[in-house]
C-alpha cells in the first residue's frame, strides 16, 4: 500500500485542523501537488466532531497516554444517570405514566451507547459569525455547498440569577417587555452608533475612550444597569476591565452579523464544527489532494537544495517525503522546529453536558448562545452553546450544552459553579418535574493554548496554531491565509471553485450524431 | 428553524457563461416571433401553451404572452375533461411559481395566478395560503405577496385571529412593514369594532396597538411604517356630531353641539315645535361664525309656562323626539298633560347627555 504513494510533492500539510485544512484546499485549488496527512484516524484533530463512541476512545486514548495529555488533560467524565436501563416492569410503569406525559424519556448508559451514532460532540465547539471571515470565505470559494446551517436562535444572558433573553436586533428591542421605552431609545442610540464606528476617522465618538474601560463608556452614556449588563457582557461578551475600544469592535461584529440569515448574528454548522475543516479538506481533494489518515511522520529535516532554495524532507513510516513548504499543526510538530513560544497563554478550560431538556422552555427547538458574567471576582466570562437534536448532535429528547472559559485552577473548578446555575447535577429521577433541566453526562478537560501565533524555527515550515478559547473563526482563517500567502505569494486565495454542472468538458462541445431510434428497434426485433 | 444552505446565497451572481445567455435570448426571440404568426392564425393550442410557457420562464412579465395563454384556456376547455384540465391547471401554477421565483414583484404572474385559481373549479385555498407564507418568509414586505394573501384570505376565510396573529408575527420579525400593519388595521376593524364610542377598535385593543406604535418609535423613530399606522389608529376617530345641550329660557332657545357645525347641519337637523306648531325662526351662531358649536334661536314668541314644547333632533342619522325638554323648568311649563314624560326618564337623559342646566 505505501509504495502507492508519491514520494514527491510541492506542498506537504500533516494535521487536519482548521488551519491545515484550509491552506491545503487553498494549495490545492491553484493546483499545488498537496498531500494531507494525519496521525490519528479521523480528521479534524482538536478540532473535531465525534459520535458517543468515539469520544468514549478519545477519552481513554488521552487517559492512557502521557504525551497527549500535553495538550488534552485534566479529563473528567462523570455519569449521572444509571447504567442499565429499568427492568422490563418499570419500564411498563414509564410507559403508562408516558401516556399522559409521553415527553420524558428514561435514558441509561446503555441507551446512550446503543444511539452513539446520533451524538456528534464537538471538542472546539464554535460559531460562524454570519458576516465574519469564514462565512465569506465558504461563500466565495464555494465551499459552502458541503456545509449546512442553522441559525443561533437566541443569545441568552445570566442577569440577577436568572436567565433572560438579550434584545440583541432591532426586531428584539421592538418586541422585548423586558425594558422600557426609554432603555428602548437608550439601547438603539448606543448600538447604533457603535455600528458606525469607523476605526479610520480619528474625530470619533470613541476617541477620548482609549484608556478607559468599555463599562466606564457605557456608564458615562448614562445606561441603566440592565442595558450595560446586555451590552457588555452579552453583547460584547466583555467583563469589567475590558478596554473600550475593544468593546466596541466587539459589538459591531456582532452588530454587523445581524440580520443576515436570522435575528442573531450567529451560525452553527450542522452536525457540529468539526464539519469544517472536512469541508475544505473535500475541496482540496476535488482538486487534486492526496489524503493519508492514520499516518504519524517520525522526523522532519530541512535542506538547503540551491541558493534560497529549500527541501524540506519528511520520514513517515520508513517512507521518505519530500516537499516545498511543509504545513504543519503545532500539535504534531517537532518541538525544535517551533519557535520559542510566547510568554503569555492561557489555557482553555471546557466541559461538555448531555441533558434532558433545554435551560430555558421556547416553542421551538431552541439553538442557544448563552454569556455569563464572571460569577467571582477576577473569574473570565463563561461562553455556553446549547445545540439539539435538530443541529444533528444528539438523539431526540437530549441537548448537548458546551461550556468555554479561559482556565483560572482547573475546568472543573472553573465551570461547576456556572453549571450549578443552570442544571441540575443532582441525577435522580429522570421524569421528574425541575426548573432546571437534568444533566445525564458531563465532561470536563482542559486544552492547552496554542493558539498564540506559532512561529517556525525553519525556511519552508509552517507551523499552524491550534484552537483558541475565542467564539468564532476568525483568528484560524486569518492564519490560514498568511501562510498561504507566504506560500504561494501574489496568488489568489481560494477563489470560487465552479460547480460540477458549470464545467464544460472540451470534447462535449461538439455533439455525435443524433440516435437513431429505427435502429433501436430493428435491433430489438433483431434479439426476439 | 430553517436549515440554511450558505451558496444559494450567492447563486444569483454568479451566472453562467455569458455566450449561453445571449444564445437563449436569441433563441427566446425566435420563438416569440413565432408565436405571434401563430396567434395571427388563431391557432390556439397546446402547442402554444408550451411555446409560451418557455419564454414565460425566461422571462415572466410579458403580458402578451400571459393573455395568449388565458385565451388559449378558455378557448380549449371544452375539449378536455375534468381530470385533464385539472392537470393542466395544476402545471399553469407550477408555471407562475417558477416565475415568481424568478420574479416576486411579477403583477402579471401574481395575476394570472389569481386568475386559474377563480376560473378553476376545484382551487386548492389553503395550499395557496402556504404558499404566501413561504414568499412572506423570503420577503417579508413584498406587497404583492400580501395583495395576494388578502386575496386568498377573502376567498378561503380562515379564522380572521390566525390572520392577526400572523401579522404579529411578521411585524415582531421586522415593524418596518407597511404591508402588515396595513393587513392589521383591517382586520382590527372586523375582529374588534366600536359600536359605541368613537374610536375605530374596542378601547382596549386600541390602546394595544398604540403601544405597539410607540415601542416601534422608540426603537427607530425613524422608521416611517409605525408612524403611519398610528396616523390611522389616532386618525380614524369617528366624531360624530351630537347635541350635547339644549337650554330653553324665556327669551331665547340655545343649543351646542359636540364639534362646530354650519348654519345648515343646525338647520336640518333641529325642529321645534310649540304646541305641535313648527317654529320658524333664524339661527344665529353665537359667535357670528360660520362654524359654530353654539348656536342660538331668536324666536318671537315668549315661552311662557303651559306651553308644550317638542325638539326634534337628529342624532346618529335618525330622528328623536325630545318631549318636555329637560332644561325647562318643568314647572314653568305645564306638562301634566303631556303623559308621555317620566321624570326618571329625563334625568337620565340630562345625565347620558351631559345637559348643563341654565336656569
Amino acid at each position: 500500500m505505501d509504495d502507492d504513494l508519491p514520494t514527491d510533492f510541492q506542498v506537504i500539510v500533516v494535521g487536519t485542523g482548521m488551519v491545515e485544512s484550509i491552506v491545503a484546499a487553498a494549495c490545492s485549488r491553484i493546483h499545488k501537488n498537496v498531500l494531507h496527512l494525519d496521525s490519528s484516524d479521523h480528521y479534524g484533530g482538536l478540532w473535531a466532531s465525534y459520535n458517543f463512541d468515539g469520544l468514549q476512545k478519545f477519552i481513554k486514548e488521552v487517559n492512557s497516554d502521557p504525551e497527549k495529555q500535553v495538550q488534552v488533560y485534566n479529563l473528567r467524565e462523570q455519569w449521572y444517570i444509571e447504567k442499565e436501563s429499568p427492568s422490563e416492569e418499570e419500564k411498563g410503569e414509564a410507559k403508562e405514566d408516558g401516556k399522559t406525559e409521553p415527553s420524558k424519556k428514561i435514558w441509561s448508559q446503555a441507551s446512550f451507547a446503543a444511539e452513539y451514532r446520533k451524538f456528534n460532540i464537538d471538542m472546539t465547539p464554535k460559531l460562524l459569525f454570519s458576516r465574519g471571515p469564514l462565512v465569506e470565505l465558504l461563500i466565495s470559494s464555494n465551499i459552502a455547498r458541503y456545509a449546512e446551517f442553522r441559525c443561533v436562535t437566541r443569545v441568552l444572558t445570566w442577569l440577577d440569577d436568572h436567565l433572560v433573553p438579550v434584545p440583541c436586533s432591532r426586531a428584539d428591542v421592538f418586541a422585548t417587555e423586558a425594558v422600557g421605552i426609554v432603555e428602548k431609545r437608550m439601547l438603539m442610540k448606543m448600538l447604533t452608533s457603535i455600528v458606525a464606528y469607523n476605526e479610520e476617522e480619528m474625530n470619533n465618538e470613541f476617541k477620548d475612550w482609549n484608556d478607559k474601560t468599555f463599562k466606564e463608556y457605557l456608564t458615562h452614556k448614562g445606561l441603566t444597569p440592565n442595558l450595560i449588563h446586555y451590552v457588555l457582557f452579552a453583547i460584547a461578551g466583555g467583563t469589567d476591565a475590558m478596554p473600550c475600544l475593544e468593546g466596541v469592535r466587539e459589538c459591531k461584529k456582532f452588530l454587523m452579523s445581524l440580520g443576515r440569515y436570522g435575528n442573531t448574528p450567529f451560525l452553527w454548522p450542522m452536525y457540529g464544527s468539526g464539519e469544517l475543516p472536512q469541508c475544505f479538506c473535500r475541496l482540496c481533494a476535488v482538486f487534486g489532494g492526496v489524503y493519508c489518515l492514520n499516518r504519524p511522520i517520525d522526523s522532519v529535516e530541512t535542506k538547503t537544495v540551491e541558493e534560497g532554495k529549500t527541501k524540506v524532507v519528511i520520514e513517515s513510516k520508513s517512507k521518505t517525503l519530500n516537499c516545498e513548504h511543509l504545513v504543519i499543526g503545532i500539535n504534531e510538530c517537532p518541538k525544535d522546529l517551533v519557535s520559542p513560544e510566547p510568554a503569555e497563554t492561557c489555557d482553555i478550560s471546557k466541559a461538555v453536558f448531555i441533558t434532558n431538556g433545554t435551560i430555558m422552555k421556547s416553542e421551538k427547538e431552541p439553538l442557544t448562545l448563552l454569556r455569563f458574567p464572571p460569577l467571582v471576582e477576577g473569574g473570565g466570562a463563561v461562553t455556553v452553546l446549547e445545540v439539539g437534536p435538530a443541529t444533528g448532535s444528539c438523539p431526540k429528547g437530549l441537548f448537548v450544552v458546551y461550556f468555554i472559559t479561559n482556565k483560572v485552577s482547573d475546568a472543573e473548578t472553573d465551570l461547576r459553579p456556572y453549571a450549578d446555575k443552570i442544571f441540575d447535577l443532582s441525577g435522580g429521577d429522570q421524569t421528574e418535574e425541575t426548573d432546571k433541566p437534568k444533566c445525564l453526562w458531563s465532561l470536563f478537560y482542559n486544552v492547552k493554548d496554542t493558539s498564540g501565533a506559532a512561529g517556525s524555527a525553519a525556511a519552508g515550515v509552517h507551523v499552524c496554531s491550534g484552537p483558541d478559547a475565542g467564539l468564532d473563526f476568525d483568528r484560524a482563517v486569518e492564519q490560514a491565509e498568511q501562510i498561504f500567502k507566504k506560500i504561494c505569494p501574489g496568488e489568489e486565495f481560494l477563489p470560487r471553485a465552479p460547480d460540477p454542472e458549470e464545467i464544460v468538458f472540451e470534447d462535449d462541445v461538439t455533439h455525435g450524431p443524433e440516435f437513431q431510434r429505427e435502429d433501436e428497434d430493428a435491433d430489438g426485433d433483431a434479439k426476439e | 428553524m430553517m436549515v440554511m444552505v450558505l451558496e444559494r446565497v450567492n447563486c444569483d451572481q454568479h451566472g453562467r457563461v455569458k455566450v449561453r445567455t445571449t444564445e437563449e435570448e436569441k433563441a427566446r426571440i425566435e420563438k416569440e416571433r413565432q408565436e405571434k404568426v401563430k396567434r395571427k392564425e388563431n391557432e390556439l393550442d397546446t402547442e402554444l401553451l408550451e411555446l409560451t410557457g418557455k419564454v414565460l420562464m425566461s422571462n415572466p412579465d410579458i403580458n402578451t404572452l400571459w393573455n395568449i395563454r388565458r385565451e388559449i384556456f378558455l378557448h380549449i376547455r371544452k375539449d378536455y375533461s375534468e381530470v385533464e384540465l385539472t392537470k393542466m391547471y395544476d402545471d399553469e401554477l407550477s408555471i407562475t411559481e417558477y416565475c415568481l421565483k424568478k420574479n416576486p414583484k411579477s403583477y402579471c404572474a401574481w395575476h394570472q395566478r389569481m386568475w386559474v385559481l377563480t376560473t378553476r373549479s376545484d382551487p386548492d385555498w389553503k395550499n395557496e395560503l402556504d404558499l404566501c407564507n413561504t414568499y412572506l418568509k423570503l420577503d417579508e414586505r413584498n406587497f404583492h405577496t400580501w395583495n395576494y394573501r388578502r386575496f386568498v384570505v377573502s376567498q378561503c376565510k380562515p379564522p380572521l385571529q390566525d390572520e392577526f396573529d400572523y401579522t404579529t408575527e411578521k411585524l415582531l420579525d421586522n415593524f418596518s412593514n407597511y404591508s402588515a400593519w396595513h393587513y392589521r388595521s383591517k382586520m382590527l376593524l372586523h375582529l374588534y369594532p366600536d359600536v359605541e364610542g368613537g374610536r375605530p377598535i374596542q378601547d382596549i385593543h386600541h390602546k394595544h396597538e398604540l403601544k405597539m406604535v410607540i415601542n416601534a418609535a422608540f426603537t427607530d423613530p425613524d422608521d416611517t411604517s409605525a408612524w403611519f399606522y398610528q396616523r390611522w389608529l389616532l386618525g380614524a376617530v369617528k366624531t360624530s356630531i351630537n347635541l350635547v345641550a339644549c337650554a330653553v329660557t324665556e327669551s331665547k332657545i340655545t343649543v351646542a353641539f359636540s364639534k362646530p357645525v354650519p348654519l345648515g347641519y343646525v338647520q336640518s337637523s333641529t325642529q321645534i315645535f310649540i304646541n305641535n306648531n313648527v317654529l320658524n325662526a333664524e339661527w344665529i351662531s353665537c359667535c357670528g361664525y360660520q362654524y359654530d358649536s353654539l348656536w342660538i334661536l331668536k324666536q318671537k314668541v315668549d315661552l311662557i309656562g303651559g306651553m308644550d314644547i317638542k325638539i326634534l333632533i337628529l342624532r346618529n342619522n335618525k330622528l328623536n323626539t325630545l318631549k318636555g325638554f329637560p332644561n325647562i323648568n318643568l314647572e314653568k311649563l305645564d306638562i301634566q298633560g303631556n303623559d308621555e314624560i317620566n321624570v326618571d326618564e329625563v334625568e337620565q337623559f340630562k345625565q347620558d347627555h351631559k345637559f348643563v342646566t341654565i336656569f
